[in-house]
């Protein structure tokens, strides 16, 4: 019966196709995505599933401040975090950890994606002298080729480290050689290498 | 003998044969016949209600569902249009909401993007959505009233379905 009514049938196909093709999926930010912004007053408090505020350890709210023209959550550790697991970042944030004074994530160097918001990339952990000759520890994370979110210190446009760090090799260490692990205001007198 | 009264009565029932079979013998020049039942004359011959209708100029009774067939072409086309503006009005607007959705995606992926950009991304896709929603609704609604009114005039032998059926031995 529809074989002689071949406008018939292409209407239908493309009222499927249009059915089939027309949905919009709000998507959720990927962990290691920061939201782009001018001022402070475009980032927001973390709150949990109720609407209610995040707390850090000292009972303060994770509050995102504009960094590099992105909203992140500052912090006064280091990458040494990463390897104490005593991370002062928002837990909600997985895989989040301290690294140049922001709270970044960890991705993929060899990932085809870019997974870092710009001006972040994903800066392969081995490129950073402090972990030369942990490749076999490396190997032990999912990621291919392990890496972090962010800006190496010694880049141009890079904030400064936060208070009582210093830049060696493109990461913020702290002076004394031990982890901090408190939030902290990122944008005074840090040093940059 | 016997064969004299016969020859007697012979003009006699000519005469009654010529007086009954008068009205016979003229009313086959005003009666309509249907010439595809030709080889059988007792069903090409109409009944006078028939005859008369004929002479009348209306439609035969066995031509009735052929005076719907304006009516199922209305629908059937209205349904076409529909159908066919509705899915290319959804066809496009679902393709401008995957359009809105790979900004969004790209966004996450390197590009870039605010909380307000987001929410407007997310906001005109949402409208997009309910958008190809409403027109797809239409043409389906539209592909169903094409598909009844075919499947209408397809029953009945009318146009829209043509040597389809022999529908000519309906007639």
């Amino acid at each position: 019966m529809f074989a002689s009514s071949p406008r018939l049938c292409l209407s239908l196909l493309v009222v499927a196709a249009g059915l089939t093709l027309g949905c919009f999926r709000e998507r959720t930010p990927p962990p290691a995505f920061r939201f782009e912004c001018e001022a402070d007053d475009e980032c927001l408090a973390l709150v949990d599933a109720n609407g209610d505020p995040v707390l850090d350890a000292d009972n303060n709210p994770y509050v995102e401040r504009c960094i590099s023209g992105l909203c992140q959550y500052p912090c006064a550790g280091s990458l040494l975090d990463l390897l104490t697991q005593s991370s002062a970042c928002p837990a909600e944030q997985a895989g989040a950890t301290c690294f140049n004074g922001t709270c970044s994530n960890l991705c993929d160097a060899a990932g085809e994606v870019e997974s870092c918001s710009p001006p972040h990339r994903c800066l392969d952990f081995t490129s950073f002298e402090l972990f030369s000759g942990m490749e076999a520890d490396l190997a032990m994370l999912p990621q291919e080729r392990p890496g972090i979110c962010g800006q190496r210190c010694d880049d141009d446009d890079a904030v400064p480290c936060p208070t009582g760090q210093i830049c060696l090799s493109g990461l913020c260490l702290p002076l004394g050689g031990g982890t901090t692990g408190d939030t902290g205001d990122t944008t005074d007198t840090g040093t940059t290498g | 003998m016997n064969t004299a009264p016969s020859t007697r009565r012979a003009p006699l029932l000519a005469a009654c044969a010529a007086l009954s079979t008068a009205c016979a013998l003229q009313q086959p020049s005003a009666r309509l016949t249907d010439a595809r039942l030709g080889f059988a004359p007792v069903l090409a011959a109409r009944t006078s209600f028939e005859s008369e209708a004929a002479e009348r100029g209306a439609p035969p009774a066995d031509e009735a569902p052929r005076a719907a067939r304006g009516p199922t072409e209305l629908v059937f086309w209205t349904g076409v249009i529909l159908a066919a503006v509705g899915g290319g009005a959804a066809l496009a607007l679902g393709t401008t909401a995957r359009v809105t959705e790979g900004k969004v995606i790209s966004g996450f992926e390197g590009d870039g993007l605010s909380r307000a950009r987001l929410d407007e991304l997310n906001d005109r896709g949402a409208g997009l959505n309910n958008a190809t929603i409403a027109v797809g609704a239409l043409g389906l609604v539209g592909a169903i009233m094409a598909t009844t009114a075919y499947g209408v005039d397809y029953t009945r032998c009318g146009k829209l379905a043509p040597k389809r059926r022999r529908c000519d031995a309906a007639r």
